[in-house]
């Protein structure tokens, strides 16, 4: 279940009369790729402006963890930023850089890590590790934490005890003396015997001792002057190792690249391990080929670092592309929030289906393999890992349609208008009733005919159904009911079949079945008209509407009405079978046919690809 | 570009004429005894290069590096918080408060340092002795090129991308260490011009010093204006060249000291 990281609560914007954001709500779940999209002067930025810290509002709640960050300055937030422009420090090389958060933090953690990546090195359990993680979280200050770590771990260590015999018995001259001292702490008696003098017994037992004790190891690394620039050093070269830039540490900023900057204010954000990263339209100064890489690149390192994304941008292909989570904005207010297809399958309002539809997304299906049915035609497409017939939507960027001659055109349509603009033409191209954007170096005349392709790595094709691993915000506390697709538009799940919307699974597959609290509706009168009866076990009140928990059949739904029912009701609930959303589930959950099913699929699917490029 | 070249041909005879010429003139008097610029009694003598050996320009010298020293010190402790106060203020006329600065350079320099002298003469001011002193000195050379230094060190801030500073604060670093991490490292530059341009003037004048020092504080310009006062243009010459090389070889360090912390 997905849990809420960051809230914002009434959140409003002032300068002067000129209201930017008005009593703006949002909530962000951990783990999520969250896209604030919308035309300039929407708002977003200056949302992601007080997030940071960098901008203070005139009214409402900033919550992360549901503990109140308002009043934080920008340093003492876990929260990081990746800035349009980079903001990288001219006078530090790269990996200074990297460093420079580390280093100057007054709140590093620099320790906590260093000890929690020796923890891992010498085997310890990963709760052990946690607790003193979690203990460590109190400690505000580098130089606490590095006292608080040598308390700890001496106190563990065998070695610093036997050493305080030894020195408690200063005056003893044979190693008889303090010897039943020294074997209680030992597990296994010294071998040294009784009659040694003390000083050879002192070395022998301490220099066995210090070999095998992890905590006395870990006592003297962190007490070791170079412990901090070592912790620097390991956490810097892996960052550089995730943005793919290992080797650079001694470049200088002012002789990288656009891209290389990119990647380096990325790492220079992440390895302060922040639990929010946030970016600002970073892609924008890029060029359109490295654009692309990078969406796809921002999106992998999403995935591996595993922490909340919010990225600002103003291009609907980039976040439709990107985002788990996309915030539609305008004027200082969300119009919509929703998964990329959502958006796009079901704009609210007039304005989203407006501001998504500039963007060349159209729908398709994917007859077989390699292969696109888009605007009637067929079109050859790099994409292979999806099921045949499969309802897919297509993203072309405005700059890959090639404008040709009409006779060998996939595509034929009529210039509706054409713009100069930057050095270039944007023209809309008409096509039955679908406008096309596309951008020329040379001027078209309205009202021609003209021809287009799109070369089919360029052709970006998204599965509609695509289980997004995370529920997303506007799925915040939704049921998820494991069912398994009967065929024919039924799902199985609650010991019951229902009718669903949703045709493309394989019978027999295992499938999640989602289902909102608000979609439900209440049968108390006559149960039988119901399609599912349960009873009411808690119900909270949140102001507005009740919250009401249904036990069905031994599983929890959580119910949102505006009428309350009593705890210990029998009551009946309805969902529209359009409410009933179905979510793909990894392979690993299916029973084996299905398992073998897919698995064949997607070997013919390749197949043909490779022998697609063979002839190509 | 070719037939613009032309165009720098005055400068080349200016340069010519009143720059390299006179330079050799001056290598070539080193090494006579004239009266005056009459060169038609000149004969060769290396009496001047004998002078040099004078503890007293030595002394000079030492006094000229100190005094100069000490005021660029105080012109960057007190011009760098102007030139930063004025830079990050969110004042809508930081022009008006930079032209307040250099209202008083309108003035001649040499009126307004005696009127310093007047000042420290007045009979409340003249009880603390201070004519005649290094300290007094040094004040007035101070208040004299400031401007010279807040204005370098102004221009480099005015650049400075803002968001350096909210990347270093979203990292973590509070706003007093900032200053010191990005900030400082990255206004040097404005820094070590504003060094050059005071410190250049203050080591080598001498109105200051004969005014305000009444005679008490003898620096290389003191010494360089009695010698050719005297008529004694051999000593002067090699004076002026001696004082030239230094001064170069002060730059030069300087800049190459720069250069390495840059690299």
């Amino acid at each position: 279940m997905a849990r809420k990281i960051l809230e914002l609560k009434g959140v409003t914007k002032k300068y002067g009369e000129n209201v930017i954001l008005d009593k703006f709500n949002l909530s962000i779940n951990e783990n999520e790729f969250v896209t604030f999209l919308g035309p300039s002067g929407c708002g977003k930025t200056t949302t992601l402006r007080i997030i940071a810290g960098f901008e203070t509002m005139n009214e409402g709640q900033l919550l992360l963890d549901g503990v109140e960050i308002e009043s934080l300055p920008a340093h003492k937030r876990p929260i990081n930023t990746v800035f349009q422009k980079y903001a990288l420090f001219p006078h530090l090389n790269v990996y200074d850089n990297i460093a420079f958060g580390l280093r100057n933090n007054v709140f590093s953690n620099v320790y906590d890590i260093g000890a929690m990546n020796m923890m891992e090195k010498y085997g310890f359990e990963e709760e052990e590790i946690d607790s003193l993680m979690k203990k460590l979280t109190f400690i505000e200050k580098p130089k606490d934490v590095k006292k608080y770590l040598i308390e700890t771990f001496s106190n563990e260590s065998v070695t610093f005890k036997v050493e305080d015999v030894f020195k408690a018995n200063k005056k003893a001259k044979t190693y008889a003396e303090v010897k039943d001292e020294v074997n209680a702490l030992l597990n296994s008696p010294a071998s040294v015997e009784d009659n040694a003098p003390i000083k050879n017994a002192k070395e022998t037992i301490l220099n066995g001792l210090k070999e095998k004790d992890v905590y006395y190891k870990m006592v003297t690394a962190i007490k070791d002057r170079h412990f901090k620039e070592d912790v620097i050093k390991e956490e810097v070269t892996e960052a550089l190792k995730l943005v793919n830039l290992s080797g650079y540490e001694n470049r200088e900023i002012t002789s990288m690249s656009g891209g290389q900057m990119q990647r380096i204010a990325i790492a220079r954000a992440i390895v302060n391990k922040p639990r929010i990263l946030l970016l600002d339209e970073p892609l924008s100064a890029l060029d359109l080929k490295l654009r692309k890489a990078m969406r796809l690149e921002l999106r992998e390192m999403q995935k591996k670092l595993g922490i909340t994304f919010i990225f600002v941008t103003h291009d609907q292909e980039e976040a439709m592309v990107m985002s788990d989570t996309i915030v539609v904005m305008n004027q200082g207010e969300i119009e919509q929030i929703g998964r990329p297809e959502d958006i796009y399958n079901t704009p609210v309002n007039r304005f989203v289906s407006t501001f998504i539809g500039e963007a060349n997304i159209f729908r398709g299906v994917y007859p077989e393999a390699r292969r696109l049915n888009m605007l009637g035609k067929t079109f050859k497409v790099s994409a292979h890992d999806f099921m045949p017939n499969d309802p897919i939507y297509v993203i072309i960027e405005k700059e890959d349609f090639d404008i040709c001659s009409t006779d060998i055109a996939k595509l034929i349509g009529t210039v509706k208008t054409c713009k100069f603009k930057e050095g270039q033409y944007e023209i809309d191209v008409q096509i039955d009733d679908k406008t096309i954007k596309i951008i020329s170096e040379d001027k078209l005349n309205v009202g021609d005919e003209v021809g287009l392709t799109v070369a089919p790595g360029n052709i970006y094709c998204e599965d509609i159904k695509e289980n997004k691993a995370k529920i997303l915000a506007n799925f915040d506390d939704a049921n998820i009911l494991e069912g398994t697709y009967v065929g024919n538009q039924y799902v199985s799940f609650l010991g019951q079949n229902f009718k669903t919307y949703i045709t493309t699974f394989i019978p027999g597959e295992v499938v999640d079945a989602v289902i909102r609290p608000e979609d439900f509706d209440l049968e108390l009168d006559d149960l039988s008209k119901a399609i599912i009866v349960g009873t009411v076990t808690k119900t909270v009140f949140t102001g507005v509407t009740f919250e009401i928990w249904v036990d069905v059949n031994g599983s929890t739904l959580k119910v949102s009405d505006y009428q309350n029912v009593e705890v210990g009701d029998q009551i009946g609930l309805k969902v529209d079978f359009y409410e009933i959303h179905l979510m793909k589930v990894a392979d690993e959950y299916q029973p084996l046919e299905i398992q073998q099913i897919r698995a064949k699929a997607r070997e013919e699917a390749l197949l043909e690809s490779e022998s697609e490029d063979e002839t190509l | 570009m070719k037939r613009f070249k032309n165009l720098a041909i005055p400068y080349l005879v200016w340069l010519i004429l009143l720059v390299v010429v006179p330079l050799l003139v001056m290598f070539v008097l080193t090494f006579m005894s004239t009266n005056g610029t009459d060169l038609t009694t000149a004969i060769f003598s290396i009496d001047s290069y004998k002078r040099m050996l004078d503890p007293s320009i030595y002394k000079a010298l030492w006094n000229s590096l100190y005094v100069a020293g000490i005021t660029v010190i105080i012109c960057i402790l007190l011009g760098y918080p102007v030139a930063y106060f004025i830079s990050f203020s969110h004042l809508k006329n930081k022009k008006l408060f930079l032209l307040l600065l250099i209202l008083p350079m309108w003035s001649n320099s040499m009126l307004r340092i005696v009127s310093w002298l007047r000042l420290l003469s007045t009979e409340g001011l003249a009880a603390l002795n201070l004519v005649g002193t290094d300290a007094a000195v040094i004040f007035v050379t101070v208040t004299t090129y400031l401007p010279f230094m807040i204005f370098p060190i102004y221009t480099v801030l005015e650049k400075l991308d803002r968001s350096l500073l909210e990347a270093s604060a979203d990292l973590g670093v509070p706003s007093f260490k900032t200053f010191f991490k990005v900030t400082v490292p990255l206004s040097l530059s404005g820094v070590s011009s504003g060094v050059l341009m005071v410190f250049l003037p203050a080591a080598t004048g001498f109105a200051i010093s004969q005014t305000i020092g009444q005679g008490k504080v003898r620096l290389i310009g003191n010494l360089l204006q009695s010698v050719f006062e005297k008529n004694n243009y051999n000593f002067g010459s090699l004076l002026s060249i001696f004082v030239s090389v230094m001064i170069l070889a002060l730059v030069a360090a300087f800049s190459l000291f720069g250069k390495r912390r840059e690299n």
